[in-house]
Parts: structure tokens; C-alpha cells; sequence
């Protein structure tokens, strides 16, 4: 199927919740990640590459960061005559709640209604993978599915917000959905659990929003996704790729860690799925003479005098002489002074560390440094 | 027919020479489109510096080579020349009624597009080389063009005495009017060179290009003929003085010096200011990654760079992969070029997706050179390899890929 035949919608804001101190400001998907990302860029980027040439962002709060970030969509080839990148806003079409999804998406329903596609994908915002969706739907196609979701096989990462365990038949139809099981949810033992994206047709879409609103059905996953099965066949796709979800500080943190390994950087920047950004006109890193970086992640833009290990500093970021940053994450244009040290720690844009700071967390317990706070 | 804004300056950007002094660095490529400065492409400068002096139309004229060239400048969205009624716009030479002939000079490549500046009823027409790097406000030129009430105004820069018979060289009045122009002089008289940026009052240009065009005895060359028939006929031509830095990259040695240049905090070219940086496409890459064998010391490196050698005093471009125990002193590496493991590259210019297979050597250090006349920056051409354990001299210049030993 032509991906110019399905309707991209991304929900920015679910899970939110599951990182309180990077989404204070922003949306969980506009959160920055690996060094020159935002959480959305690859959501974004899998469904350019598939094809996709309509894509709704359907927020609900906290989206100036967002909207920033996708501007016109120039950066995902989204800004088009035909389709392209829509900002859905709430409060745009008179519905007065917007606490669930189910109220954010009947709010956006006439953008739903308009567009010609006649399919759609469902995705959250906050999922960091390179997935080809095309495979995803040729099984929906094969299977004769009405709803394919997808799903994953392992333990479930911490904080992950109620997931949804399922499980299948020899050709993956889902026989029974449960939400937050004990025994699983406690990411002890591995399982088949939904992730992202969800896939059908647009007719079914309204159609069950319809009925949802006027039934007060309003919890998305509890009154339709963990009934679904019951109703109409529902499979799941299973990706295999990598994977991660940021669901806790700590799990993000070592999502953006995982970029150290060789075998992630091939599989998230495969050069046929390119992942896109919004970038600046930064100049080249520029690395001083006595500054040292071992195993870790530069942008552009940097300036490094200093000495930096295992960590993650993204574009525009000053490291000073002789100052150490260990096992960090550092968003754009902080500058840490010299004589710094930081260990396990994580600064937000912006933030200034003065000379001769020292700040040490522990590697299950990062400290954070909300944006541009100075210490 | 539509009307076009009027436009008080168009900019004409020569970018149609060869560049035949960059030897295999321009055998695909224009000039213009030649990397530099570990992202950009030296258009980058001129196109940036239209923008930021608020010139929002000028044209890229285009000979030699322009598929790099015409699809780097694109929409020209980067540089925000991208607007309904103005931007950038590439101009070849193209078929007229009366025949069709290549661009034969400078002056013959503005002439032969008179209709497109016309459109734009300009009154100052801007022109521009597709080779130097430097960061100027040409707004302050056309500032002190209009209040010397001047028909041309060429940038001038102090160069050193020793160098300046290399340049053409504007001796001047104590108001700045230029009363003699002197073309690579054994002899110089002042050492106010010519930087090849000109403003012209497009109602004289116009006048004078006609003319050129109908003398059989010219070369059609702004240099050479226009300029010189200008200052004969009492024209008011004054020179402008440019203080800042500005090279012309014409040479391997110069495009060298250049890149080295940005590694010098002592050089006065910052290219990330806020109000007059340098733009340019970005690559669709992931941030460069530095492992843990990794040495880097004063360099440049851009995007998708995936470093595991030694990097000591040079430039690397997006996408570019040092392997473990190479080493890369002193040089330019351009974009997508591999350094596989135990290749020593020093003092060298390693073309765009070029391999340097393990255990090769390019380039030498000038203190590992007995004869220093033998000594030059050594240079791979793009998409070469240069084969393991094999060994590229200072100095030499190779347009196809060298066998190594592997068996």
C-alpha cells in the first residue's frame, strides 16, 4: 500500500506523566534526546519513511516547545501543498475536555474526517526506534486484521505506563489484552506488550470514536483497545528492531546511553530510514588543545576544552578547561565552567554550571538540572 | 507580464570557472561547490554574506560543472533565498535567436543576462566570486559607493608587499578614487589589492557591457576590459577598504591555509555569530560519535564523524570514520571519506567518500622532507581509494585510485 494512502496521527502528550521532571515545560515528545533529537523526530521520521505525507500532531498541553521544534515540518519534507504537517490545537473546534485521548482525538475528528487517506497510524510521541511501518502494514493486509498494533517482546521497562499485555495465536490474532498484570508489570519477567503504533481503517477509527463519546467510553486503552479483540480481529506486529521507550528518567537515561553501542547506531541511523531533525546552523565541534572525549556523543556546535566520558553533549554545549563530565547527558547551549565535575548527571538547555562545581549522582538515581537554571 | 519587486541591489554571483588550480578536487564539481570548513561549501560565504547585508535576489551564474552546484543551492531555502517574488536563482548560459554561446568572460556572463537583472529595476548591481572565504556586510560597501556618488566601488584589502604583485593592485587618491588599476605589477605601487568584489550603478554596468560586447578586441572580462575602459572614460570609481579576514581559495595550498585558518583562535573569522553567520544544508546525520581509543586535539569535526584514531589539527567533514591507530594530522578530510585502521594521513586533502585503506600513507610531515622544494600538501581525489599499505608522496596529487598489497 501507498503510504500516501494513510493519515499519520501523533499524540505528543501521552506519557507525559511518566517523566515529570523533563516535561515540566514541554511535551514528552518534544523532550531533546541523543545529542541533537527530540523524542517526535523518529514517530516523525518512520512514518516520512514510509511513505506518509499527512501527519496530525494532536496536542493537548504544553506544546510551545513542539510547535517550535516542527515549525513548518520543511525538516521532515512535510511542508506540502497537499497534506504535510498539521499542529492539531485544542480548544480549536468547541469540545470544552481534553483529559483523555479519546476527547482529544473526537476534538480533531473533522481534521480526521478530511483527510482523503483512507487508512490511519496511531502512534505516541516519546518511542525511540527505526521502524519500517511498511511491513507492519503488509501483514495488517495479509491478515485481513480490522486493527494491527504493535507490540514487543521482553520485560517491560520501567515506569511504562499501563501497559497493555496480550497475548497471540500462532499467526499473531490477539486473543486476550490485559492491562498492568502483576506479574509482568513488575519487569521481571519478559511478555508480549502493546508499544506505539496502532494501525486501521479510518472509517473504523470514527467509527468507534463515535460510539465511545456517546457511550462516555472515554479511557482510550481501558474502553477500546483492551476490548477490541472481543469485538473484531485484532493482531499484533511484533518489531524486533531497536527499541526504547523514555518511560522514567532512568529509562531514558539509558536510552540515550544505549547510542554508545555500535549495533544501536546502525539499527536507529540505518541510512535508508534516515532520521531527521530540525537542525541549526551550527559550526563543527570544535575540540581544544588538552581536551579529551572517550566513548561519548558530540553535536555540532560544541566547544571542548575539557575532559568528557561516556556521556551525551548536544549542540551548542561549552565544556571548560580541565573540567570533567562523567556518564552526563548535556542539552543544548549549557556551559559548564572550568574545573567542573559531573558525574551521573543530566542538565537541561540552557544551564549554566559554574567553575570548580561538583555534582555527582548515581547511575540508577541521575540528578537532574532543570533548563536554564544556573548552580 | 508579472511585475517583480524593485530591488535596490541584485547580487551576481560568478561561480562558472573551473578552478583549475584545485586540480582533481574540481574535476566533478565547480569551485564554488567545493567543501570547506568541516560543513560547508564555499558558496556558503558569498550566498550567507548576501543575506545577512539584506541582498535577497541575486543570481548564481553557472558553466562550469553545475550539477553539485544546482542542486546545493536548491530552492536556496538554507540561506532563505527562497521567497515568492525574490531569492537566488542559478543562470547558465542558454539559447538565444541569434545563437547560443558560453559564458566568455565576467563581464560576458552579466551581460548576457541583462534582461534578468533588469526585471528587478535595480540600482546597484553587486557582483561577487564564487572563491574567497570571508564574512563582510556588503551593505557598508554600498553605503559608501552611494555617498562617493560613485559609478563603481571595488573592496580593496591590505596585503603584504611581498605578496602583492600576485594581485591586482588599486593605487588611489587620498579620497579613495582609484586613478590607475595595476594587474599583478612586477612592481607594486601601494599594496591595496583588489578582493574582486565590485558594486556598480546597474545604469553605467549596463552602458558599458553593451559596449564591451560589441568590441571584438575585448575578452569580456571585468578585469581586464570593462574596468579599465571605465576608469579611461572618467568614471567615478573608488576603492573600498575591507578590514577583516579574507582569503581567496583558488590554490590547494590556500584552500588549506584556510581550513587551518578556523583551528586558529588568533584568526578573525568566527562562522556561528548571531546576526552574520555562515548557513549552509545540513546532513541528515546522527551527532559524531568519539570512542574510547580516541585521541582528538584542535580540530573540527562535523556530524556522522565516527572517530576511534588520532586527530590532531584538522577538519572533518559529516560522516567521515577515523579507524583505530590512525592517525590524521594536519589535514582536510571531506564528507563520507573512510581512514581505515593504521592509516597515517598528515598534511593532506582526502577527497568526498574516498577510502584510505589500512596501513596507507598519505602526505608527509615538511620536517620528515629532506628537500623542502618536494614538500606540499598531498591530495586524493573524491571517491578514490587508496589501496592498503600503499603510499601517496607529499605534494602529489592523485586523480585515480592507487593498487595497495592486499592479497
Amino acid at each position: 500500500m501507498k503510504g500516501t494512502n494513510i493519515l499519520g496521527l501523533i499524540f505528543p502528550n501521552i506519557n507525559d506523566i511518566c517523566i515529570p521532571e523533563l516535561t515540566a515545560e514541554r511535551a514528552i515528545a518534544s523532550v531533546p534526546f541523543g545529542g541533537k533529537y527530540r523524542l517526535i523526530d523518529f514517530t516523525i521520521s518512520n512514518m516520512v519513511n514510509a511513505g506518509i505525507a499527512n501527519v496530525g500532531i494532536v496536542a493537548e498541553k504544553k506544546f510551545a516547545s513542539l510547535m517550535d521544534h516542527l515549525g513548518s515540518g520543511k525538516a521532515w519534507d512535510l511542508s506540502k501543498r497537499r497534506g504535510g504537517l498539521t499542529i492539531l490545537s485544542p480548544y480549536s473546534h468547541g469540545a470544552e475536555n481534553f483529559n483523555t485521548t479519546m476527547e482529544c482525538l473526537y476534538n480533531v475528528k473533522g481534521f480526521i474526517e478530511d483527510a482523503g487517506e483512507e487508512y490511519v497510524l496511531l502512534t505516541t510521541g516519546n518511542t525511540v526506534f527505526n521502524c519500517d511501518y511498511g511491513q507492519m502494514i503488509s501483514q495488517h493486509l495479509e491478515t485481513g486484521a480490522d486493527i494491527t498494533v504493535m507490540y514487543v517482546h521482553g520485560k517491560i521497562p520501567k515506569g511504562f505506563y499501563s501497559p497493555l499485555v496480550i497475548k497471540t495465536d500462532t499467526d499473531n490474532k490477539i486473543t486476550d489484552i490485559v492491562m498492568s498484570p502483576k506479574i509482568e508489570n513488575s519487569g521481571e519477567v519478559a511478555c508480549d506488550y502493546i508499544c506505539s503504533t496502532a494501525f486501521m481503517k479510518k472509517s473504523l477509527l470514527l467509527d468507534t470514536l463515535d460510539d465511545c463519546i456517546s457511550r462516555n467510553n472515554l479511557d482510550f486503552r481501558r474502553n477500546w483497545i483492551l476490548e477490541s479483540y472481543r469485538k473484531c480481529n485484532v493482531y499484533g506486529y511484533e518489531f524486533t528492531g531497536y527499541i526504547s521507550s523514555a518511560t522514567s528518567l532512568d529509562t531514558y537515561f539509558k536510552a540515550n546511553m544505549s547510542l554508545m553501542d555500535p549495533k544501536v547506531r546502525a539499527d536507529l541511523f540505518n541510512e535508508d530510514r534516515p532520521i531527521f531533525t530540525k537542525v541549526r546552523d551550527d559550526m563543527p565541534s570544535k575540540y581544544g588543545l588538552g581536551s579529551s572525549v572517550k566513548n561519548s556523543l558530540i553535536a555540532q556546535g560544541c566547544v571542548i576544552e575539557g575532559e568528557v566520558v561516556n556521556s551525551i553533549i548536544s549542540k551548542g554545549v561549552y565544556i571548560g578547561k580541565d573540567a570533567k563530565i562523567e556518564n552526563c547527558i548535556i542539552m543544548q547551549d549549557t556551559k559548564i565552567g572550568s574545573n567542573a565535575r559531573l558525574n551521573y548527571v543530566i542538565c537541561d538547555k540552557d544551564v549554566v554550571i559554574k567553575n570548580d562545581r561538583a555534582l555527582m549522582g548515581y547511575e540508577t538515581y541521575p540528578i537532574y538540572i532543570g533548563k536554564a537554571n544556573t548552580v | 507580464m508579472q511585475n517583480y519587486p524593485k530591488q535596490e541591489v541584485v547580487a551576481m554571483l560568478l561561480a562558472g570557472g573551473q578552478g583549475s588550480r584545485l586540480g582533481v578536487l574540481t574535476n566533478n564539481i565547480a569551485k564554488p561547490a567545493v567543501p570547506f570548513g568541516g560543513k560547508y561549501r564555499i558558496i556558503d560565504f558569498p550566498l550567507s554574506n548576501c543575506v545577512n547585508s539584506g541582498i535577497n535576489q541575486v543570481g548564481v551564474l553557472t558553466q562550469y560543472q553545475p550539477l553539485v552546484l544546482n542542486e546545493y543551492i536548491g530552492t536556496g531555502q538554507p540561506w532563505d533565498l527562497d521567497g515568492t517574488f525574490e531569492g537566488v536563482n542559478c543562470l547558465s548560459p542558454y539559447q538565444q535567436i541569434k545563437g547560443a554561446t558560453w559564458y566568455s568572460g565576467t563581464a560576458n556572463a552579466i551581460f548576457q543576462n541583462i534582461n534578468y537583472i533588469d526585471r528587478y529595476r535595480p540600482e546597484y548591481v553587486v557582483i561577487l566570486s564564487g572563491d574567497h572565504i570571508y564574512k563582510m556586510d556588503y551593505s557598508k560597501m554600498i553605503a559608501e559607493h552611494k555617498k562617493n556618488k560613485a559609478d563603481c566601488t571595488i573592496a580593496s584589502i591590505d596585503v603584504p608587499l611581498s605578496e602583492a604583485s600576485r594581485f591586482g593592485i588599486l593605487n588611489t587618491n587620498a579620497d579613495g578614487s582609484i586613478y590607475e588599476f595595476d594587474e599583478k605589477p612586477a612592481v607594486p605601487k601601494s599594496t591595496n589589492a583588489s578582493m574582486g568584489i565590485y558594486v556598480f550603478t546597474w545604469s553605467k554596468l549596463r552602458k558599458y557591457l553593451i559596449e564591451d560586447d560589441a568590441r571584438e578586441d575585448s575578452s569580456h572580462d571585468f578585469g581586464k576590459d570593462v574596468l579599465p575602459t571605465m576608469l579611461e572614460a572618467g568614471e567615478r570609481m573608488f576603492s573600498y577598504r575591507f578590514e577583516g579576514y579574507w582569503k581567496d581559495v583558488g590554490t590547494i595550498d590556500s584552500l588549506w591555509e584556510a581550513n587551518m585558518d578556523l583551528l586558529d583562535p588568533n584568526v578573525p573569522l568566527d562562522l556561528s555569530g548571531e546576526t552574520d553567520k555562515i548557513y549552509s544544508r545540513n546532513p541528515v546525520m546522527p551527532p559524531q560519535y568519539v570512542s574510547s581509543t580516541a585521541k582528538i586535539q584542535n580540530s573540527l569535526v562535523a556530524d556522522g564523524c565516527d572517530i576511534s584514531g588520532e586527530v590532531e589539527f584538522s577538519v572533518l567533514f559529516a560522516g567521515v570514520t577515523v579507524g583505530v591507530g590512525a592517525v590524521v594530522e594536519d589535514s582536510i578530510i571531506m564528507p563520507g571519506a573512510v581512514i581505515e585502521d593504521n592509516a597515517v594521513v598528515q598534511y593532506a586533502i582526502v577527497g568526498e567518500n574516498a577510502c584510505i585503506k589500512s596501513g596507507a600513507v598519505v602526505g608527509k610531515r615538511p620536517e620528515d622532507v629532506e628537500n623542502k622544494d618536494e614538500w606540499g600538501v598531498a591530495v586524493v581525489g573524491g571517491n578514490l581509494t587508496v589501496g592498503e599499505n600503499a603510499v601517496v608522496a607529499a605534494k602529489e596529487m592523485i586523480y585515480e585510485s592507487v593498487e595497495g598489497d592486499s592479497k
